[in-house]
């Protein structure tokens, strides 16, 4: 029983929240990198 | 403007976080124990949800299909990208944690039946959509095409839905006509998880959105 929920359940929810949690890094590291370059950027132009 | 400066995305995602952390305890806590299946039947209240927002991201990339050829503004094109983006993203998820499930129920991850064939197809359908995407060429003449293709590629949806249903029934049963019949206490969780997903897969759309009109923008003004 412990088994079935450690091996299958666990690492099935785990992967999903796993996957949402890092796209979400994903997508706000790339917003702070595009924000960035815009406010580098703006005061010269 | 970052997205979540904005109050009402910062409260929507907190709002959505909430329901996960509840949903989570309401499938570990108060979900019953199916005999046989143990908590291997528990990943259904995930693996469902993650498919059906799958496919209601697939739909959403037809629709902003449709509507780009129509109107050629290039928010639908945007859209139709976010949505492919998540959608396969869901895909890929499906595709593992439906095996996850399979070992200890059919003895064996994957068994060539019509509904995972079909939806491996749809998968595979949309690494092509993105070769298109990423080497397609001339911008405009790639939101075309990924319009097309977006259009095209919906029509595996119905198919996989109702492929049991066509070929071989005895494989495996269609799971919506069966939760009909579950009780209160597996369809009520049940739809909770798939409430909750949706919103979930809402706001990861707006902020995909987001940051891709973030890139236009970008792209748009050299920089």
């Amino acid at each position: 029983m412990v088994y079935n929920f450690l091996s299958y359940f666990v690492t099935a929810v785990s992967l999903v929240f796993l996957t949402i949690i890092v796209w979400f890094i994903y997508q706000v590291r790339e917003e702070n990198r595009i924000l960035r370059r815009r406010s580098d950027i703006g005061p010269k132009g | 403007m970052r997205f979540f400066a904005d109050k009402k995305n910062s409260v929507w995602l907190g709002l959505v976080l909430l329901m996960l952390a509840i949903d989570m305890w309401v499938i570990v806590v108060y979900t019953p124990m199916v005999p046989d299946q143990h908590w291997a039947q528990k990943i259904f209240y995930v693996h469902v949800p993650v498919a059906w927002t799958a496919f209601l991201s697939y739909f959403v990339v037809m629709v902003a299909g449709i509507l780009f050829l129509v109107k050629k503004n290039y928010y639908w094109d945007r859209l139709g990208l976010a949505a492919a983006e998540l959608g396969t993203m869901y895909t890929t998820l499906v595709l593992i944690t439906g095996p996850i499930w399979a070992k200890p129920i059919w003895g064996k991850p994957w068994i060539w039946e019509p509904r995972l064939t079909t939806t491996l197809i749809l998968f595979l359908i949309y690494i092509g959509y993105f070769m298109l995407r990423e080497f397609g060429g001339h911008p405009e003449r790639v939101a075309r095409y990924a319009a097309i293709i977006g259009i095209v590629a919906f029509v595996d949806v119905p198919i996989i839905f109702l492929s049991v249903k066509f070929w071989s029934p005895e494989i495996q049963s269609h799971p919506q006509i069966e939760m009909v019949a579950q009780p209160g206490r597996i369809l009520l969780p049940f739809f909770y998880s798939l409430i909750t997903f949706t919103l979930l897969y809402i706001i990861m759309l707006r902020f995909r959105i987001h940051i891709l009109k973030l890139k236009h923008e970008e792209a748009e003004n050299g920089l």
